[in-house]
C-alpha cells in the first residue's frame, strides 16, 4: 500500500484565525505537549516546592500587607529547623488556609512579653520588624521539644485578640522570604 | 469443580468489594452532605422573619445526637449541648446582619464498622453586625459522627487550636 505525500504547494496548510493561533498555536500537538509539561511542572512545584499565599488580614503588617501575594518555600525546613526571626506558614486542617507568623522562640526557650517587649530566656530581644508596637504582657512559656513560639509583627491590638503562642513543629509547613 | 468453586468465591469477593465501596461512598456522601446542610443553616445571607429564624435555629439541634458535646473555644469556653447550641445560633443570627461560613481542607475517616466517623476541616467565618462591624475567624474543627438509626449525627464537635495562646501575665 502506498501513501501519497501531497506537496505543500498543492495543498497549503489551512490558515487559522488569529484567535485560534493565539489560543492553541498553529501546531496543536506541540501546544498540547507544552501545556501538559507546564501542568506537570506546576503540579510538582506547588506540591513539593512552593506554597502560593494570598495574605488576608493585618497581623503581619507592615512586613506582609493585606491582599498581597507571596510564596512559601516548602523545602526550607527539610534539612534544618526554624530559627528565631523566620516567617513561617502554619497549617491548620490542611494547606488551603494557613497562618503566617514569625518565629520568636525555639525549643528550650522561655518566651514572654513584658510591656510590649519580647523577652527570650530572660533577655529583651530587639525586634526591628515591629513598627506597630503595643503593650503586650504575657506569662512565660517554656517551649518543649518540637515547640515554637510564634506571633505576628503587628502588635497594635491586644494580645488576646491576636492569634499567637505555641505551635508544634509538625504544623510548620514552610518559610516565607521577605 | 475446584475451578467453579474458585470462580464462585472470586465472584462473591467482587460483589462484597463493590458493596463495600458503594456503601463507603454512600456514607461519606451522606456525611458531607449533612455538613453542607448544617453550614447552610449556620449562614445568614438575608433577614428572616422571627418565626422562620427560630425554626432555622431549632433545626440545628437535629444535626446532633441528644447527648452531643460541642466546644466552640474560644468563642464559647464551656461545652454545650444541642439545646444550648440552638439558643446560641438564634442569638448569633439576631446579632448578625450577615454571617458567612466557608469550609476547606475537609478530611473524613469512617471506622471499619461504619457506624462512626471523624471529620476535620478548617472553617473561615465572617460576621457582619447590623452597624457594619466585621469580625473574621479561622478555626480548625474536629467532628465525631455517629450513625444512629441509619442517620449520621454529630456526637462531638470541637475547635482545635493550631496555635496555643500563652498564659496571661501573673
Amino acid at each position: 500500500m502506498m501513501l501519497n505525500n501531497t506537496s505543500d504547494k498543492n495543498h497549503p496548510a489551512p490558515r487559522h484565525s488569529f484567535g485560534r493561533r493565539l489560543l492553541i498555536g498553529s501546531r496543536p500537538g506541540q501546544t498540547l505537549a507544552r501545556a501538559t509539561l507546564l501542568a506537570a511542572l506546576c503540579f510538582v512545584a506547588f506540591r513539593y516546592c512552593w506554597i502560593p499565599i494570598w495574605v488576608q488580614g493585618h497581623s503581619m503588617a507592615p512586613t506582609f500587607r493585606h491582599a498581597h501575594f507571596h510564596f512559601a518555600n516548602r523545602r526550607a525546613f527539610a534539612h534544618e529547623e526554624p530559627v528565631r526571626g523566620n516567617v513561617v506558614v502554619i497549617a491548620m486542617a490542611g494547606r488551603r488556609t494557613m497562618y503566617l507568623k514569625r518565629v520568636l522562640g525555639v525549643p528550650g526557650d522561655t518566651v514572654a512579653f513584658r510591656q510590649g517587649s519580647l523577652v527570650v530566656n530572660g533577655e529583651v530581644v530587639p525586634e526591628p520588624y515591629v513598627v506597630h508596637d503595643g503593650n503586650w504582657d504575657t506569662g512565660e512559656e517554656l517551649l518543649g521539644l518540637d515547640e515554637f513560639f510564634v506571633a505576628g509583627d503587628n502588635r497594635s491590638e491586644p494580645w488576646e485578640w491576636h492569634t499567637m503562642g505555641v505551635v508544634h513543629r509538625s504544623r510548620i509547613a514552610g518559610r516565607v522570604g521577605q | 469443580m475446584n475451578k467453579r468453586v474458585g470462580l464462585g468465591i472470586a465472584g462473591l469477593a467482587l460483589v462484597a468489594a463493590v458493596w463495600f465501596v458503594w456503601n463507603g461512598d454512600r456514607d461519606a456522601r451522606r456525611i458531607n452532605s449533612k455538613l453542607d446542610d448544617l453550614v447552610e443553616l449556620l449562614e445568614k445571607r438575608e433577614e428572616h422573619p422571627p418565626l422562620r429564624m427560630m425554626a432555622r435555629s431549632r433545626r440545628v439541634a437535629g444535626f446532633f445526637t441528644p447527648d452531643a458535646e460541642v466546644l466552640l473555644a474560644p468563642v464559647v469556653t464551656r461545652t454545650v449541648g444541642p439545646d444550648e447550641l440552638t439558643a446560641l445560633h438564634h442569638y448569633a443570627h439576631t446579632q448578625a446582619a450577615r454571617l458567612s461560613v466557608r469550609i476547606s481542607d475537609r478530611t473524613l475517616e469512617i471506622n471499619p464498622e461504619r457506624d462512626a466517623a471523624v471529620m476535620r476541616f478548617t472553617a473561615r467565618s465572617q460576621f457582619t453586625g447590623h452597624q457594619g462591624q466585621r469580625e473574621q475567624r479561622v478555626d480548625e474543627f474536629r467532628l465525631h459522627w455517629a450513625k444512629r438509626d441509619g442517620d449520621w449525627l454529630i456526637q462531638e464537635a470541637a475547635t482545635i487550636p493550631a496555635i496555643r495562646p500563652p498564659r496571661p501575665a501573673s
